[in-house]
């Protein structure tokens, strides 16, 4: 069985259960727990273990979509999760005050992946707050990861026809990648 | 794509001062008429700003550009951006110093335009700012979800992500037509996004793999259907 | 509608049983009270365990392990046991409030016994902790 695990990250509200949700073939497996930090993002629930959605794409070989939980203390998922991850998909709310701080932060939890070059920003809810824009992040990612070039996107997690390209481009980033390095060798 | 109130008019009452831009030619032959004339007019501004661009259709419809701000808006005309359109009329606005007022509340993002521009300009050449024989490779993603784009597109953004192709190389790479990966080209480099690099003499040619087994991309981009 | 976890009623139940655990079990090592999603009502005894990461694991073990016996059809959860070499941890849910009790045991106390004293500790806190309601701040 060939499985290829992708990883979705981000910050509490973002819109990564929502965005497995809108990938997952399968009814998505999720822990959720009543929230009781309302005051902080306005949700009933939050996830504190893990997403879980996939797609089949043969008899042999899927994707698997782990989603983990975005609050810090629970940073052992973090852990634990990017182990097997292949690539990541990070997902940040343009709202949020200091959102490139955020997104910045993130990125250093999952260092290795960022430097390889197997991640993808999604940036939500573009619609409510227009800036910072996602030239701004790339700028922002060139300064913090000199040699990279992390693909930016604007996405409504529920559109499946994003979340489809966000997929699809980090698919692509982790195959050109391994192509050229082929052709080199 | 929006449609607003302010006309070319109003811009031109408020900032009066303009260059226009005649259509570019190409080494001897007939000036540029249709999208070509606004992308040869556009393609110089990067790195400018203050600079407020008017572009008159055939149809009737106007395009103003606020290059600083990454904004367009369209005044008049059908509503739809016509494939093979006749570019009438370009100008320029400079306003050294000085910040240009917001104009309309709800303008689109300057880059689906460039993105629309570019792949329409040139169907059948690279265009005519790049330098003959050069390979390409891309600085910048551009915001892909927000253009309307093929997978072919994705897979060919990746590629020159990661390596540096002439436009032949490009295609056979992505297993797309030729004429697809220059129109992409063309798109990416109005954008701002590419970097070229002249095809030294006696270097050699990018190996593209002979028999290309369908990759995880092919096979995922098989599965999730048409984007 | 302030969260359990900062009630000061809930509190002092939530200290008063585990204090009441700790008497019946001498092989209780430590145990916490925590929201479904891992903040800390009461934990005893005081200056051991890192209660903030501990309490996470808590809820994320507690999840992950209703999301399997939802999966295989089999009810809700009952207990979980993280069974090792040095203890074993005991997870209970507190029925009827959105709190689980997780208690770490030495092995010499047999899991039937653990078990039982976790068990009276959650039905009692069920019983003796408020309702949802508007209380002081700590």
């Amino acid at each position: 069985m060939a499985e290829h695990v992708i990883l979705f990250t981000g910050p509490m509200g973002a819109g990564k259960t929502t965005a497995i949700q809108t990938l997952s073939e399968i009814e998505m497996v999720s822990t959720e727990a009543s929230n009781t930090e309302r005051h902080i993002v306005d949700k009933a629930t939050t996830t504190v273990a893990l997403d879980y959605g996939e797609i089949t794409i043969g008899t042999d070989e899927k994707v698997r979509l782990y989603g983990v939980p975005g609050q810090k203390r629970f940073d052992f998922m973090w852990t634990i999760l990017k182990e097997r991850a292949r690539g990541m998909i990070l997902l940040v709310n343009n709202d949020a005050p200091d959102a490139i701080a955020v997104a910045l932060d993130y990125l250093d939890s999952f260092r290795d992946l960022v430097e390889s070059g197997s991640a993808v920003v999604g940036v939500s809810r573009r619609d409510v707050s227009r800036y910072p824009s996602p030239d701004d992040y790339a700028d922002a990612i060139s300064a913090a990861y000199p040699g990279t070039m992390i693909p930016v996107f604007s996405v409504d997690p529920r559109d499946a026809a994003q979340m489809t390209t966000v997929l699809l481009t980090l698919v692509a980033t982790l195959e050109s990648r391994s192509s050229v390095e082929e052709v080199r060798s | 794509m929006s449609s607003s109130e302010i006309s070319p008019d109003d811009v031109s009452t408020l900032l009066e001062r303009f260059t226009v831009v005649p259509a570019a030619t190409r080494s001897g032959g007939i000036p540029a008429t249709g999208w070509a004339r606004l992308a040869m007019a556009l393609q110089p501004l990067h790195g400018s700003s203050d600079v407020l661009v008017i572009a008159d259709l055939a149809d009737g419809t106007s395009i103003v550009i606020d290059w600083g701000r990454r904004d367009y808006w369209r005044y008049g005309g059908s509503g739809i951006f016509p494939v093979d359109a006749t570019v009438t009329n370009v100008r320029i606005y400079r306003a050294p110093g000085a910040r240009l007022p917001y104009l309309v509340e709800q303008p689109d993002d300057l880059s689906t335009l460039l993105w629309y521009v570019g792949l329409h300009a040139f169907p059948d050449a690279t265009a005519w700012w790049f330098a003959d024989n050069c390979r390409y490779q891309l600085t910048r993603w551009p915001d892909l979800t927000s253009l309307v784009h093929s997978p072919d597109q994705v897979r060919m953004t990746a590629l020159l992500g990661a390596g540096i192709y002439t436009a032949d190389e490009l295609g056979r790479a992505a297993g797309v037509s030729m004429r697809d990966a220059r129109t992409l080209i063309n798109a990416l480099g109005l954008m701002g996004l590419l970097r070229e690099t002249p095809v030294l003499a006696g270097s050699p040619v990018v190996q593209v793999a002979t028999e290309r087994k369908l990759g995880l991309f092919g096979r995922l981009r098989a599965r999730l259907g048409n984007i | 509608m302030t969260a359990i976890h900062r009630e000061l009623r809930a509190i002092e139940i939530g200290d008063a049983a585990l204090a009441e655990m700790r008497e019946l079990a001498p092989s209780l090592v430590f145990a916490m009270i925590v929201t479904d999603d891992g903040f800390e009502l009461a934990h005893a005894p005081q200056n051991t365990i890192d209660g903030g990461r501990f309490g996470s694991m808590t809820s994320s073990v507690q999840a992950l392990s209703e999301a399997v016996t939802r999966e295989l059809h089999i009810g809700s959860s009952g207990y979980v046991v993280i069974a090792a070499e040095n203890g074993h941890v005991l997870q209970l849910r507190v029925p009827g409030h959105p709190l689980i009790l997780a208690a770490l045991f030495d092995n010499y106390e047999t899991l039937g016994k653990a078990l039982s004293i976790s068990r009276r500790c959650v039905e009692k806190l069920a019983v003796d902790l408020p309702d949802t309601g508007p209380t002081i701040h700590p």
